[in-house]
């Protein structure tokens, strides 16, 4: 068989490689995320100290805060369409050519999770394959999941053949590849110390579709039935703990491939969108950004890959990717996406230490940029620019703002307690000095000072019951907001449901053809996302002014409470809300997103337009609703941890001026025993004695606490820096 | 070679036989952006007549036939017809229903190509007007690329044409230079077999068809003098057995 076309036809050798122009190649740069990690090991390396430094009423925090630093990884999502380079660009960035497995053929059957240094200590098994549950296999072999689901609403009693032939073959290639018993495996999930490739092929591989009857020699393929693998790595090529997860292709002709991606998408912190230099930003591409757009804005970097195999790669690469920002800016005016083209395999080949052959020796030479035909400058393989832009991205993620948000409720926690211990200082001060005049001086001071301590607590509780009021007027508002938001987005779908009913009996009453007719559900997901977004930003805003009508009035209290404290705490904190908020559920497919052929059986079903424009209206309700309950729900869930955060950080504080009251009662104690008559001169050489240790003590904490302050407010200044940088650019 | 390539043999009636013989077979040639279907149409004219740009896609269909002299014509949307150029064609300037490009070429007197622009950018009215193409052809050649072979999107397009018209349909396997091993093309094809393999004719890789292209005319050369139908003579069967 010759695949060869005639030759003249090439023009030439036109789609083999050309001399190009060198890219500039970017300098050696630092690891992925290491501006990042410098701040969050400074975090914890101050965590440390502050463990053993702060009361009893930071610790929760205090644990909060170290399992986010220690387990907190930054996930990249790895998407695209099928043979798009996905796995292959992996490999390359994680510098393990070869490591996953990938083939000419759609090979990546699972979504699989590679996790660089992201736990607190190495997993004991460096894989983990979970496998399908009896009952999710049940729905996929039965059923096939939501794509059945939605055909069958649209057209009732159909059977979807290609759907259920796809499902038939893969369940009887189980069988072939597993044995009949194969469903004893289903629910498991298998652990190994070790990642070798021959393992990865076996859960992770589509395997050949052809390779019949499984002898004992060969390997068995689990990949039909794992729904998920996590592979843990010791050496890490990132200086931040990355997650990177690889997803099988979109645009997949086996459906429940293409269901299991879409399944995955849920919420990384970065996408890298890989797309075919040779098909570039196809309809599905811009649907799949589509999806992802909204909240997502600053989360998406475009990867064209396989420039290699451009007629003319230094040059066509350009244009292509000139193309592919244009057509951005048209379809998505107000996201800025950064757009790099490259080749990964080109990527993989450079570090590759084997010798090549062939084809891959003519690139191995145009790479290293010696000894080609053309004497062509290296091909830059865009994999550093790459780097650079998840570093960037990383500075201005929901990643920074975490550690952002750690830094400044430690300063806070930091600050109260340096309050908390200046008090203590100033009394010891004041009865030291009382002592040593008389008595009676010192009887008034003490009586005093327990006066002043019992207001003090007594405000320190009505803080306290305040805080609990605040929350009540949170619950109130988040209650009313998600009742509006509901109806709105509620009546959005109902009138979209409306119109398109009307639009469509009319244009069946006026003989219209429906051979080609689609629902368009593009404009309401987008007037849903819209509405959604600005009904959130009402909320928020309300939630916000919530806080700043019952902060100045704790304001007041604690500044009566602790004259010198000059924390923001009482001030409403300005985390981004809608960071935190998913638009996933968007992104849910419906009957709408089905293609014609569909549509064609259903207007073979039924006979009037009415009933056409009514059964589609119920369609559209029937698939929106739960997707307006999935947004609210997500809604409520982002305030809520918004809420809680503030109480929390509040609470703290509160707890911590609390337990400096307490402090300072000992100390009163303590100072009043000679009043008591039961004062000898050696145990009042005692007393002093501990006295002493005592502001020794509260000296040094002030000192430590004061040192603390500074990093982390330097900590802060440098990760503002960081998001200011990165939006310059 | 005749209308009767692929199917209708036995059914027409002689005169319409008669009239359709005198036409050239109609073939269509469809898929997704960049799947090498300009490329096809040059290989089976045997020339670069058509501009293989890989930035400025096709974006009106071309009608590729006979003519005594050689010349470009672009169809308004109106029905209008004004000369036109392939620099212009390439510049983006010419918007219209079709470009009809007129050859001497031999090759062109049993052969009337239609190159359509590629699917895949999400124009509903570009994909009805290639559905009508393909509906009207009497041979239909799908080009996926060897390297991202049959995407969904592409069986959903195949799949809303009708079973008459996806039985006039080839898989033309493009791109297979490109492989970066030899096995590959192999594994490629035993993908599609079973994931496409029903829905088409067969499934070719270009150079296949080009020989098959060659040996029928050969064929038809050298048995003119008797009833010279393509569907009967030895060389087809390669191409029609599904």
């Amino acid at each position: 068989m010759g695949f060869e076309a005639p030759s003249q036809l090439h023009g030439g050798d036109a789609r083999r490689v050309q001399p190009f122009n060198r890219q500039a190649d970017a300098p050696c740069q630092e690891p992925i995320g290491a501006p990042l990690e410098r701040a969050r090991l400074r975090i914890a390396a101050l965590l440390n100290d502050l463990e053993g430094m702060l009361g009893e009423h930071a610790a929760p925090l205090l644990r909060e805060a170290r399992r986010q630093i220690d387990e907190r990884a930054c996930r990249i999502a790895v998407i695209g369409q099928i043979k798009a380079g996905k796995t292959t660009f992996i490999n390359t960035l994680i510098g393990q050519p070869g490591l996953l497995p990938t083939d000419i053929n759609p090979w990546t059957a699972v979504v699989s999770a590679l996790h660089f240094r992201s736990g607190v200590a190495t997993p004991e098994h460096a894989a983990v394959f979970q496998l399908f549950s009896i009952d999710e296999w049940k729905q996929i072999a039965k059923g096939g999941g939501r794509l059945r689901e939605l055909t069958e609403r649209l057209v009732p009693g159909f059977q979807p053949d290609l759907l259920r032939a796809q499902l038939e073959v893969m369940r009887s290639r189980s069988e072939r590849r597993l044995g009949a018993k194969f469903e004893q495996l289903l629910g498991k999930s298998h652990r190994f110390k070790t990642i070798t490739p021959e393992l990865l092929a076996d859960y992770i591989s589509a395997g050949d579709p052809n390779l019949q009857a499984s002898t004992t020699e060969q390997r068995r393929n689990y990949s039909d039935i794992t729904r998920s693998a996590d592979l843990y790595f010791d050496d890490s090529p990132f200086a931040f703990p990355i997650t990177l997860i690889d997803t099988p292709g979109t645009n997949d002709p086996f459906l429940v491939r293409d269901e299991i991606t879409r399944r995955s998408l849920e919420n990384p912190d970065i996408y890298i969108f890989v797309l075919s230099a040779l098909q570039p930003l196809s309809a599905a591409d811009v649907a799949m950004i589509r999806l992802l757009n909204g909240l997502y804005k600053d989360r998406i970097i475009v990867f064209i890959n396989r420039v290699d195999q451009l007629a003319n790669p230094g040059v066509d690469a350009t244009i292509v990717r000139r193309s592919v920002k244009k057509r951005l800016r048209l379809e998505f005016p107000n996201l800025h996406i950064p757009v790099i083209s490259g080749s990964a395999w080109l990527g993989g080949l450079e570090m590759s230490s084997q010798p090549a052959s062939g084809k891959e020796a003519q690139f191995s030479a145009l790479v290293a940029g010696s000894g080609s035909p053309f004497a062509a400058p290296a091909l830059a393989t865009g994999m550093s620019e790459v780097a650079a832009a998840i570093t960037q991205m990383m500075c201005n993620s929901t990643i920074a703002v975490l550690l952002q948000q750690i830094a400044s409720c430690l300063l806070e926690l930091v600050r109260s307690d340096q309050a908390g211990v200046s008090a203590q200082l100033q009394q010891m001060q004041t009865l030291f000095e009382a002592e040593r005049t008389e008595v009676n001086a010192l009887q008034k001071k003490i009586a005093e000072e327990e006066a002043a301590l019992a207001a003090f607590e007594a405000r320190a509780h009505a803080l306290r019951a305040s805080f609990e009021e605040m929350q009540a007027h949170f619950d109130r508002t988040i209650e009313s907001g998600q009742n509006m938001l509901r109806s709105e987005l509620r009546s959005i779908v109902r009138d979209f449901a409306q119109t398109s009913a009307d639009r469509l009996a009319a244009a069946i009453e006026n003989g219209v053809s429906t051979r080609s007719w689609r629902c368009n559900v593009t404009p309401l997901r987008s007037d849903l996302e819209t509405a959604y977004l600005t009904a959130f930003d009402d909320l928020a805003r309300d939630v916000v002014r919530v806080e700043q009508f019952l902060y100045p009035q704790l304001q007041v209290i604690v500044s009566n409470l602790l004259p010198g404290y000059r924390g923001t705490v009482l001030e409403a904190p300005e985390a981004p809300l809608a960071g935190s908020l998913s638009l996933s559920a968007l992104t849910d497919r419906v009957t709408m997103d089905l293609d014609t052929h569909w549509w064609t059986h259903w207007f073979r079903a039924r006979r009037s337009a009415h009933e056409h424009g009514n059964q589609l209206r119920i369609l559209i309700e029937n698939d929106f609703l739960p997707i307006v309950e999935q947004l609210v729900g997500d809604a409520v869930d982002s305030l809520r941890q918004r809420v809680e955060y503030t109480m929390q950080r509040a609470s703290a504080i509160a707890s911590g001026l609390l337990s400096g009251v307490e402090q300072r009662r000992q100390n009163v104690a303590v100072q009043a025993a000679p009043l008591r008559g039961s004062d000898d001169v050696q145990s009042a050489a005692h007393r002093q004695g501990e006295q002493i240790a005592r502001i020794q003590k509260c000296l040094e904490q002030q000192a430590t606490l004061t040192a603390s302050c500074e990093e982390l407010e330097s900590i802060l200044a440098g990760l503002d820096g960081l998001q200011s940088e990165s939006a310059r650019r | 070679m005749s209308r009767s390539l692929l199917h209708r043999s036995g059914q027409s009636r002689g005169a319409e036989l008669l009239a359709e013989a005198r036409l050239p077979t109609r073939v269509a040639i469809a898929g997704e952006m960049n799947s090498g279907k300009t490329w096809l149409a040059n290989g089976l004219l045997g020339s670069q007549v058509l501009p293989t740009s890989f930035v400025t896609r096709t974006e009106v269909p071309t009608v590729v036939e006979f003519g005594a002299k050689s010349r470009l014509v672009l169809e308004r949307s109106d029905g209008s017809r004004v000369a036109a150029s392939w620099e212009e064609v390439e510049a983006g300037t010419c918007q219209g229903r079709r470009l009809r490009q007129r050859l001497p070429s031999p090759r062109l007197q049993d052969l009337r190509l239609v190159d359509t622009p590629g699917l895949g950018d999400g124009d509903e009215q570009m994909a009805h007007r290639i559905r009508c193409i393909c509906r009207s052809a009497d041979l239909v050649l799908w080009c996926t690329s060897a390297l991202q072979a049959w995407k969904a999107s592409e069986r959903d397009f195949w799949l809303s044409l009708s079973p008459r018209v996806r039985d006039k349909g080839l898989l033309v396997v493009t791109f297979g230079d490109m492989l970066r091993h030899d096995q590959d093309a192999g594994r490629v094809l035993a993908r599609l077999q079973a994931e496409a393999g029903l829905h088409f004719r067969k499934i070719v890789f270009p150079a296949q068809l080009f020989d098959l292209l060659a040996r029928a005319r050969l064929q038809r050369a050298i048995h003119s003098a008797r009833e010279p139908t393509i569907a009967h003579s030895p060389s087809t069967p390669a191409l029609l057995s599904a």
